[in-house]
């Protein structure tokens, strides 16, 4: 069967050529690799196991107690999941192993035809250290339900698992938090861990429909670690697992160490990385040659309102997504993305506990979408192409962490610093500034994030026509929910149009225009960064920076100049209009001097309208909709 | 400007149950928006009838709502503008619904006066406005627990003072202030007070009543020609992590003869299995009947006699479904044991598989409903569910 699915699946002759087919030394289990990417280490393969053909690399969602976080069995089968992955110290506690005995597995009870993974409970020496004391004999656990102790030794778990029934089961192996400094006592964990496996092994009762897979442990010294390969290697098992990760270590050892373990790790066995499940984690370890990985994290931080795109995670809660009608990621064709808009799933998340359905649901989708793309990458050997573009849309900036660049150095896949074109990089110079961010998100005005979304959305140029029509009509309704509108919000919607404007029509605008927009966007925000931070060593700043700029003439000045003091009439009723008395003998006007403030507002307005008209554009009515 | 309502209808713990929207981000929440992912009719109430509406905060200025954000004070015409936003198939005009039992002629009257006079506005402009054509109005029928008061009500309601073009169908409120205590309203408790505000009624038009009725009640009050329930009843049965496995099939009762051991319910499963069940069997059904003593006695307030309670232990190794002969998803797919693990674990697919089963279940018993009253027979209806649940036939009789 495992013949006849690969060859049915698309790229299967290309991958003929690279492909390294192997026997397994399970009967339970055949993997074979169908393609291999030219460049990485990464490949993608088919491995059979008894309950279903699973294909490599992939990312098993975790369902502890035997389902996973509210979904269906149906939901993960749609949401395209192939393994489940259980957790034997868990379920042996409760409902214990007798049960599933009786059952005849957890596929049954939990209605579950496709493949299982157990855990051993090894990690859980870690998690609940408290609870736990690990001697050669096993592990002695506290219940956390009850208090009574129990012990956990490899022929233990094995047992546990195997009436659970797994497809794959987890040897217990003795897990070190990988923090630990003392080199000793991974030293004994790499040792005994070999130690174990030899009891699992021998304990196993169904190596004819169970897999038992090593773990390759030794924290993140490097000798430790070809020891501990070296003898899990030699008890020739079907696949193996590089434990003792995820714990918290820096990246730049993580990598190394795996980089490591695959490079010795037998070609032709499936290689699984435990505990790994950001989406650069995943990418990184599939150029490194992992092939299947598990992670509570997708359902976990669905639970917090987090949905994974892109470009990392959106908080559904933010008030960013009180009006945006779009599903959380267009490409998604999970059922959430299909029939609910973030709007709406702002409203529920966190209240009612369907929005932790909906959003595990679109959050394991994703991650199986993106395995997805990996797979098909590696069929059509563009698997380094399809990195650079994953990293380019992940960092925006191209501002890649340093240990990916080495990682995938590593393996022969440079990324590039996109050098586009200026505006961009002007854009995101604004959008990217820490301290003009927080400005903005410090506003008092009730001008908040949300137009913030907009900004990003104009900047980028990544909106739709109608997407624009939607956006600005969000924007009325958050302005026009405010009744006493600052003049802030008047001069960003400016701001923001010319941006849009600059951005949109950056193939229509001449030199000129463009100059003026920016001129014009240089008043504005003199006007703005004297309303957000009236501190003095900002003015300062401001006024020193004006004066080495060759473009800023006398006239600017006393723009700058009247601005303030526009500000300074806006607050005069204000406490912190104290601030700006001392101010006031520098610039030498009065606060009371609003015509000139008007003025200068209106010049804006007058200059921003002549641009808009002559790139055809209409100043949208709600920004002239407050008089000032 | 922005807040959040609740609206009830049904809880919805899926989203393919997701008739059972609970809560709509007004204005912006588009109809497209609640109908395509949806689906189905949509009715909006004033007030959540799953959650006990706090007393005595309604005033001359309006109605207070209970909202994630706190309490808001809503008045006709925001109330209005919110139905317009949201363009539900049906919703009731807002009312002061509030006085509960035992409250004093003068609160009754003056929610009376207030309550018509936000009918009054509502119906105008229903009727005013474009976006409402294709959304009905319901009048709620008021007054408190004074048969009087009631009576009046429903006949000022008939009389020329209100416009009764603009009305669809009538809600039956202030029978109770909502929340799970609805559940101990009996049939005897209620008749009366619905007697005298539906006998003033045109028969033509829709009459509804929310709330946690249980499965008597309901036939009485359908027994009296309400027409219109809600899930309220399975969904805070779930949230208290019961399964409903009251007997509602009339034909099944009918036919001894046929009656297999599938099709029943655990109450008469235990009357009736006699020889048929091996010894295994038998021994697994007397478990739950003497936990069920002890659940009773131990936490009565959390379980009622429609039901089972699955975080009772003695499911941890029941292989049967909830309620064998049951066609839901859950008792087609899940054992007790497995629903009894979720149950322990925490997990949130407990109330998932159980509210499927609970309504899949309630909706049935309402199937059985319209058949009974088809073939005139919803007192042998009711004679069945009171002697199988309560296995006696004291306290509770058909008025």
């Amino acid at each position: 069967m495992a013949t006849a699915t690969a060859a049915s699946l698309p790229g299967a002759s290309v991958a003929a050529a690279a492909a390294v087919s192997s026997s397994s030394s399970s009967p339970a289990l055949s993997f074979r690799i169908l393609a291999e990417c030219s460049k990485s280490k990464a490949r993608t393969s088919l491995m059979k196991l008894p309950h279903y053909a699973v294909e490599l690399p992939m990312f098993m969602p975790v369902g502890t107690q035997g389902t996973l976080k509210g979904l269906l069995p149906e939901q993960v089968k749609g949401a395209k999941a192939q393994v489940i992955l259980g957790n034997t110290y868990h379920l042996g506690t409760r409902p214990g192993k007798d049960l599933f005995q009786d059952f005849g597995g957890l596929h049954k009870f939990m209605q579950w035809d496709r493949a299982l993974l157990t855990d051993s409970g090894g990690f859980q020496m870690v998690s609940l250290l408290d609870l736990a004391e690990i001697t050669e004999e096993g592990v002695k656990f506290r219940s956390p339900y009850d208090g009574s102790e129990c012990m956990l030794t490899p022929e233990e778990s094995i047992e546990i698992q195997n009436a659970i029934g797994a497809d794959i089961m987890m040897q217990l192996d003795d897990v070190v938090d990988v923090r630990e400094k003392d080199y000793e006592r991974f030293k004994t964990a790499a040792y005994r861990t070999t130690r174990w496996l030899d009891r699992c092994i021998k304990a196993n009762k169904n190596p004819d429909r169970q897999n038992l897979f090593p773990i390759i442990q030794g924290g993140l010294f490097p000798d430790l670690r070809k020891i501990s390969l070296e003898q899990q290697i030699a008890r020739d098992a079907p696949g193996y697992a590089i434990g003792g990760l995820s714990g918290g270590e820096a990246k730049e050892k993580f990598w190394p160490t795996v980089h490591l373990c695959t490079d010795h790790l037998p070609k032709n066995k499936p290689r699984y990385c435990m505990g790994v499940g950001f989406a650069v984690d995943l990418v990184v370890c599939c150029a490194l040659g992992v092939d299947m990985f598990d992670c509570v994290f997708p359902t976990r931080t669905a639970r917090f309102g987090c949905a994974l795109v892109d470009n990392g995670q959106i908080n559904l809660k933010a008030r960013d997504f009180a009006n945006d009608f779009r599903p959380i990621d267009e490409k998604c064709g999970c059922s959430t993305c299909r029939n609910y808009s973030r709007a709406y799933l702002h409203t529920i998340v966190t209240k009612e506990t369907v929005a932790c359905h909906l959003l595990s649901l679109h959050n394991v989708a994703y991650q199986m979408r993106l395995m997805q793309s990996i797979r098909d990458s590696i069929k059509k050997d563009c698997f380094a192409e399809f990195v650079e573009d994953f990293m380019a849309a992940y960092y925006k900036d191209q501002e890649y962490p340093q240990w990916v660049v080495d990682a995938l150095a590593a393996v022969k896949i440079t990324l590039k610093k996109n050098s586009s074109s200026g505006v961009t990089n002007k854009a995101s110079d604004i959008w990217d500034d820490q301290e003009s961010d927080e400005k903005l998100w410090n506003l008092r005005s009730g001008f908040d994030k949300l137009y913030l979304t907009g900004y990003r959305n104009a900047i980028l140029g990544d909106f739709e026509e109608e997407e624009a029509a939607g956006r600005i009509e969000g924007f009325e309704t958050a302005f026009q929910s405010q009744s006493k509108v600052n003049p802030t919000i008047y001069l960003s919607r400016l701001d923001g149009l010319l941006m849009a404007c600059l951005t949109k029509c950056k193939s229509n605008l001449n030199e000129e225009q463009k100059v003026e927009i920016r001129l014009i966007q240089n008043m504005i925000n003199h006007a703005l960064k004297l309303n957000f931070e009236p501190s003095k060593s900002i003015l300062e700043k401001v006024l020193k920076s004006n004066k080495q700029t060759e473009t800023r003439n006398e006239q600017e000045e006393v723009r700058l100049c009247s601005s303030e003091c526009f500000v300074d009439a806006k607050y005069s009723e204000d406490s912190t209009r104290d601030r700006y008395k001392s101010r006031d003998s520098k610039c030498g006007c009065t606060p009371g001097q609003t015509d000139n403030a008007e003025t200068c507002l209106n010049e804006i307005l007058s200059r921003t309208r002549a641009v808009c008209d002559s790139v055809g554009w209409k100043i949208p009515d709600f920004i002239l909709n407050h008089e000032l | 400007m922005f807040f959040i309502l609740w609206w009830t209808r049904m809880h919805h713990y899926m989203y393919r149950l997701s008739i059972f929207v609970t809560t709509f981000r007004c204005f912006r929440i588009t109809r497209k928006e609640l109908h395509t992912s949806l689906h189905f009719s949509v009715c909006v109430s004033v007030q959540d009838a799953a959650k006990a509406t706090p007393q005595g905060y309604n005033h001359k200025k309006g109605v207070s709502l209970w909202t994630y954000g706190g309490r808001q004070i809503i008045t006709a015409d925001k109330y209005m503008d919110l139905m317009e936003a949201m363009q539900p198939d049906w919703y009731e005009a807002l009312n002061d619904a509030d006085p509960g039992i035992g409250s004093s002629k003068k609160r009754i009257l003056n929610s009376t006066t207030s309550s018509m006079e936000y009918l009054k506005q509502c119906i105008t402009l229903h009727k005013a406005s474009q976006k409402l054509k294709g959304s009905a109005l319901f009048a709620p029928l008021l007054g408190g627990r004074s048969e009087k008061a009631r009576n009046g009500w429903s006949k000022s309601l008939m009389s020329t003072t209100v416009d009764k073009s603009a009305i669809s169908g009538y809600t039956i409120v202030g029978l109770h202030t909502n929340g799970p205590e609805v559940e101990d309203l009996q049939p005897v408790n209620v008749s009366n007070i619905v007697k005298a505000s539906l006998e003033p009624l045109a028969a033509e038009l829709p009459r509804q009543t929310a709330g946690m009725w249980n499965p008597l009640t309901v036939l009485q009050l359908a027994h009296l020609g309400v027409d219109i329930f809600d899930s309220t009843f399975p969904f805070l049965v779930t949230e208290r992590r019961g399964a409903l496995t009251f007997p509602f099939r009339l034909n099944r009762r009918q036919n001894d003869g046929a009656y297999s051991k599938g099709s029943c319910l655990e109450h008469q499963n235990k009357k009736l299995k006699v020889s048929e069940d091996s010894p295994k069997a038998k021994a697994e059904e007397e478990v739950p009947r003497q936990d069920n003593k002890i659940r009773e006695s131990e936490d009565e307030e959390l379980s009622s006699p429609y039901e089972i309670n699955m975080k009772n232990k003695s499911n941890v190794s029941l292989m049967k479904p909830l309620l064998e002969g049951c066609e839901c998803y859950t008792c087609k797919n899940f054992t007790r044991a497995y629903v009894h693990h979720l149950t322990i674990a925490n997990e949130l697919l407990a109330p998932v598989l159980l509210m499927m089963h609970n309504l899949h279940h309630w909706m049935d018993f309402f199937s059985s409903i319209r058949e009974a009253i088809k073939t005139d027979r919803l007192e042998d209806l009711q004679t069945l569910i009171t002697t199988s649940v309560f296995e006696s036939n004291e306290d509770i009789t058909l008025s």
